[in-house]
């Protein structure tokens, strides 16, 4: 991939956290600023989440639009494999927006007080869901690396599975906070269930196996170049 | 005590807001000076900054417009609240019909400083200008069967968009047991900041019950009406786990969406304690005697 593709990538998903951190600077972040601090990583580490969720299904429909209009480029034009390069990065920032969602929930919501998180945690199920959605990310953040990948081998795979657990994590935590009326988390919902509903129609259709794709990460990035 | 209690204010007699500050530093300088603040009647809300006009203004929970608070300003610029008559009707020897203006005429508005606590975690601290209901249940000779007050908001969906859908039953109905409607810190709020109260904070009349969560001090009130039996409210219809009917605030009681312990005073940066009814527990703990307040929802 060209370098000003990635460094581009790489700006537009830090940008969130450059604006909101200027806002800050400048004390623009509106009428309550604590909430608005608190809830924009929140936000935008869901939005990555689901972002990495679609790599997939784009892969698929790339391969399908391809073989329809008979490309026959070899893997040049057709080869929207290449995608796959993306989903790294963008589960990182996923997890570094989470991190920074619950420091800040930790420092200015609780103010550090454990008792207080424990209150949390018993009353209100949205800070559970919440937890446990981290909980599931930090071992994926952790075995990111290339080196952890050659170490678990099949077992990477395997334990990247987790990401499907936290994305329904992620969402119920969004949906619970929620008060009544406000239908906003729902859209990310409908986004949630077709990209879950996509893996589930690719393994039971008949057929929808057949998409030829080459197999996910590994083979892939041991060839990789860059 | 009433601190402050201005000659008149009417919607024509608005003092602009910078002397208005100058006014309210100074009295509570002066309070300060004397020894009185510890003495103020209101909770020691006087002694607090109260939160600017543009944060009161900009982040309001009032879902006839919309449930999402940034967007109720404009959304409710499309309110003309004049003329509005506000109607005080059931368990009452003299019910009557008051226009918004002649109500302001006839009871002269105070000024009260206020918290205000909402449910979902938020306070702030507010200027209003009102009257207290009390002056106005008086006047109307509630009967001996008058033991709740409920209050009733407009339904207009052409100009309330959010009445559009179905978010809540409307219109908006919210209540009182008399005694808490009689308490001299209940206010039926028709300003603040001295000027007249803004469309978004629920023009041109609300209810302000500064020891309940906010959801009790119903906006846009069109009929006040004097009831034997509790009246079915809005909030406890549609969650009754998360809204009750007394709603006083208290930071001991986890309600069904989260704890309680703590509130995010709009514009400070870390979370401070809740205090027990709002801290007007010295003021209205009375009301409670008897009464398991922590079982009370």
């Amino acid at each position: 991939m060209p370098g000003w593709i990635s460094t581009s990538f790489y700006s537009l998903l830090v940008l969130p956290a450059v604006i909101v951190g200027i806002e800050a600077w400048r004390g623009t972040l509106g009428t309550n600023p604590l909430e608005r601090l608190i809830r924009e990583p929140g936000h935008w580490a869901l939005v990555f989440l689901l972002c990495s969720l679609a790599i997939t299904p784009l892969r698929h429909a790339g391969v399908r639009v391809a073989r329809l209009l008979a490309l026959h480029q070899g893997r040049r034009l057709a080869d929207w494999n290449r995608i796959v390069r993306l989903r790294r990065p963008l589960g990182l920032a996923c997890f570094g927006y989470a991190l920074t969602h619950l420091a800040l929930y930790v420092t200015l919501d609780l103010g550090l007080d454990a008792g207080e998180l424990v209150d949390d945690v018993r009353h209100k199920p949205f800070v559970l869901a919440g937890l446990t959605c981290f909980m599931l990310l930090l071992p994926l953040a952790v075995t990111s690396t290339d080196a952890w990948m050659r170490r678990l081998k099949r077992n990477w795979k395997r334990l990247h599975w987790l990401v499907y657990p936290a994305g329904v994590a992620a969402l119920l935590h969004f949906v619970w906070l929620s008060k009544p009326g406000v239908t906003g988390p729902y859209g990310y919902v409908a986004v949630l269930v077709a990209l879950l509903g996509y893996r589930l129609a690719v393994r039971w259709w008949p057929g929808g196996a057949h998409v030829p794709i080459t197999d996910d990460e590994v083979p892939e990035r041991t060839v990789g170049e860059r | 005590m009433l601190i402050g209690r201005p000659a008149d204010i009417r919607p024509s007699d608005i003092t602009p807001e910078a002397v208005h500050q100058a006014r309210r530093r100074f009295l509570r300088q002066g309070a300060v000076a004397l020894g009185a603040a510890a003495a103020a009647p209101w909770g020691h809300a006087e002694t607090e900054a109260p939160n600017s006009w543009e944060e009161i203004t900009s982040y309001n929970n009032f879902y006839e417009y919309s449930p999402d608070k940034r967007a109720v300003a404009a959304l409710a610029q499309n309110l003309n609240p004049h003329p509005w008559s506000v109607s005080i009707e059931g368990e009452v020897a003299r019910p009557r019909t008051l226009d918004i203006d002649q109500l302001v005429r006839e009871f002269r508005p105070q000024q009260r400083i206020y918290r205000l606590r909402c449910v979902e975690g938020w306070s702030m601290v507010i200027p209003w200008d009102g009257i207290p209901l009390a002056d106005l249940l008086n006047q109307a000779q509630p009967t001996s069967r008058a033991r709740y007050v409920k209050f009733v908001s407009l339904l207009d969906p052409a100009r309330m968009y959010g009445q559009r859908r179905p978010t809540l039953p409307w219109p908006y109905t919210e209540g009182l047991t008399i005694a808490e409607a009689m308490h001299p810190l209940t206010l039926l709020a028709t300003g603040l900041y001295g000027k007249p109260m803004p469309n978004q904070n629920g023009a041109p009349l609300r209810l302000v019950v500064p020891w309940k969560y906010g959801y009790k001090s119903i906006k846009s009130i069109v009929a006040i009406r004097l009831e034997e039996h509790l009246p079915a409210t809005t909030w406890p219809q549609v969650a009754p786990g998360d809204y009750g009917f007394y709603a006083n605030v208290n930071p001991r009681v986890a309600l069904a969406r989260g704890t309680q312990s703590r509130e995010n005073r709009v514009g400070e940066l870390r979370k401070r304690e809740t205090l027990l009814f709002n801290g007007y527990a010295d003021q209205v703990a009375q009301l409670y005697a008897g009464l398991d307040i922590d079982k009370l929802l």
